[in-house]
């Protein structure tokens, strides 16, 4: 179940991260163009990519937890694996994860509503439009924690079941 | 309180925790136990580290290296490398390094470039007598020259964490990149002879004119790169947005093998590796924001500075710390986490900041092909499907010549300060 809805989250993220990259690299682009051009530099182009950016990066962070990982030293994780250390190993990681991501999103979540007021300087959004992506995309990451945690909780209940 | 911070980063790391919550973790632990200050700053220094123009080249950088790759530069390069150096003796491995000399000054990253050398050559090198093992030695060494010649995404990193002119750096890394290009190539003409592989084909201008003419559009990149930002035209980011669309234009409508359908996957990849490095910028920011906050770089330049004042001796002290680091960790991981800590130290002995970072990056692309866990060591062992000992025991002697090259560029900074105070 939470397998399958996290597959159909991918596809929503990846689609949302592509077509915001695209902005971002023709916004800057394009501003290169104008100002050489028409000697016009508009004032949102800078800040609009620069928040598109933020935004990728976050949500990115929730997506790359479904490829590759955050990156981490793999070497006792490797070294230990199938093993009682290893499991306790996994389950720190774990629980680090669930301390870390907690702490981000009631962080993110204070940055948010306080900040309703706070306009951006160029397009002049509010700044909580921007930080929201904190506690969303800790949402989002939180799941793939959840993921990781079903799967320890799995292998502990039936050890050693598909070793080598 | 220092020993705290930084050992429960140290452990927590070495359990496998992803780098960058450990980096946050210890923060907070310091934050909640010995100091009273909401957790905010966690959130804030994180978003304030990522929130940055200059970052942005990351992607686009990226972009532009596998637009090209896409569109088939590569083996345009290739051909053009092969007209040069193909009639030495060993002359297709030297192709091989100088075609990666090539692809590095496209694209930013040294296993992008082990990737795209890989998909071509391994079979060709075969093919022509070089054995596949010894190929993948070949290719995973010439790949490291990626992060060294400009463009280059460790750079962008390194200047943008320490505050140093990117174009700077960029043209700093050039001759240090064909001092490592050459050596490489030295190794394989040497190789070749003592293994007898024979000679083949002539060198004739009229080849070099052909393929010259054909990778012209490709060749062009870095010059658009570095004479747009040193001609004043554009901002670094900016000048990779601008290399990122010239590899569109170039991919499809020059050498037209770069479709649309390509995009997204192109553009996905460029997502995931700009997450895993810009997250990891955002942790260490709330982590640098702490350590200066306790002034630990200070207490560090101290205590170097009370074993050694010889500029030299510490240099040679983080060479060898780096060799490690990018055996363990990527390149722009390993500048966006170490930086804040060397760098002060570095300018209290008055080093340059440019000759540091640029010697940094030579060192962590080394670190690339140093075993056991060399990732461009990884990248062609997958490509090849040969068992990764066996090409470390063949990218060996490349290794000892581009250590050779870091003794060098470590005792004459010149070699990399040269091209930027010529230009600045």
């Amino acid at each position: 179940m939470l397998d399958k809805f996290l597959k159909g989250l991918r596809a929503i993220l990846r689609y949302f991260s592509v077509v915001s990259m695209l902005i971002m690299l023709f916004v800057i682009f394009g501003q290169v163009v104008t100002r050489y051009l028409f000697d016009y530099t508009p004032e949102w182009s800078e800040e609009l990519a620069r928040y598109l950016f933020v935004w990728v990066v976050f949500l990115g962070s929730a997506l790359i937890m479904g490829e590759s990982g955050h990156l981490a030293v793999q070497f006792l994780p490797l070294k230990f694996k199938d093993r009682p250390l290893g499991t306790f190993f996994d389950i720190i990681i774990n629980i680090s994860s669930y301390i870390f991501i907690g702490i981000l999103f009631w962080q993110g979540l204070r940055m948010t509503r306080i900040m309703t007021f706070q306009m951006s300087p160029g397009m002049d959004i509010p700044m909580s439009y921007v930080y929201a992506v904190i506690p969303l995309s800790c949402v989002l990451m939180m799941l793939f924690v959840v993921r990781d945690s079903v799967k320890i909780i799995k292998g502990i209940l039936s050890p050693k079941e598909v070793k080598g | 309180m220092g020993y705290i911070l930084l050992g429960i980063f140290l452990l927590l790391t070495a359990i496998g925790v992803p780098v960058a919550y450990s980096l946050c973790l210890s923060v907070v632990v310091i934050l909640v136990f010995f100091m009273d200050m909401p957790l905010v700053v966690v959130s804030q220094m994180m978003y304030s580290g990522i929130d940055s123009f200059s970052f942005m080249a990351v992607p686009f950088f990226m972009l532009a290296g596998a637009f090209m790759s896409a569109g088939g530069v590569t083996s345009r390069l290739v051909s053009f490398s092969q007209s040069l150096v193909g009639s030495f003796t060993g002359g297709l491995a030297q192709t091989v390094s100088m075609a990666g000399c090539f692809f590095a000054s496209i694209t930013g990253s040294s296993a992008a470039n082990t990737a795209a050398l890989g998909s071509t050559m391994i079979n060709e090198l075969e093919k022509r007598g070089y054995g596949r093992d010894w190929a993948s030695g070949i290719v995973a060494s010439s790949g490291v020259t990626g992060i060294v010649i400009p463009p280059s995404i460790t750079m962008v990193v390194y200047g943008a964490i320490a505050d140093t002119s990117i174009g700077d750096l960029f043209v700093g890394g050039f001759i240090p990149g064909i001092m490592m290009g050459i050596s490489m190539m030295i190794v394989s003409w040497y190789l070749a002879k003592k293994r007898g592989i024979p000679k083949e084909g002539n060198f004739s201008v009229l080849n070099v004119g052909r393929a010259f003419k054909n990778s012209f559009f490709a060749l062009l990149t870095p010059v658009i790169i570095i004479g747009g930002i040193y001609g004043g035209i554009f901002t670094p980011t900016e000048a990779a947005a601008v290399a990122a669309v010239y590899g569109i234009v170039v991919g499809m409508f020059i050498y037209r093998e770069l479709k649309l359908k390509d995009f997204p996957e192109i553009i996905f990849q460029a997502v995931i590796g700009t997450t895993f490095i810009m997250f990891l910028v955002g942790a260490a920011n709330v982590f640098g924001w702490m350590i200066t906050n306790m002034q630990i770089p200070h207490q560090i330049a101290a205590w170097v500075m009370s074993i050694t004042q010889s500029p030299i001796i510490f240099l040679i002290a983080v060479n060898i710390l780096l060799l490690i680091a990018g055996t363990l960790v990527n390149a722009s991981a390993a500048v966006v986490i170490l930086t804040p800590i060397f760098l002060p130290v570095a300018i209290g002995l008055g080093i340059d900041p440019l000759f540091f970072g640029v010697l940094m990056v030579v060192n962590l692309a080394i670190g690339c092909i140093t075993p056991p866990v060399g990732l461009d060591l990884f990248v062609a062992s997958a490509i090849a499907k040969v068992p990764i000992e066996r090409v470390f025991q063949h990218s060996m002697p490349y290794l000892w010549a581009l250590l050779v090259v870091l003794v060098i560029l470590t005792m004459f900074p010149w070699f990399i300060t040269v091209l930027p105070n010529m230009l600045r």
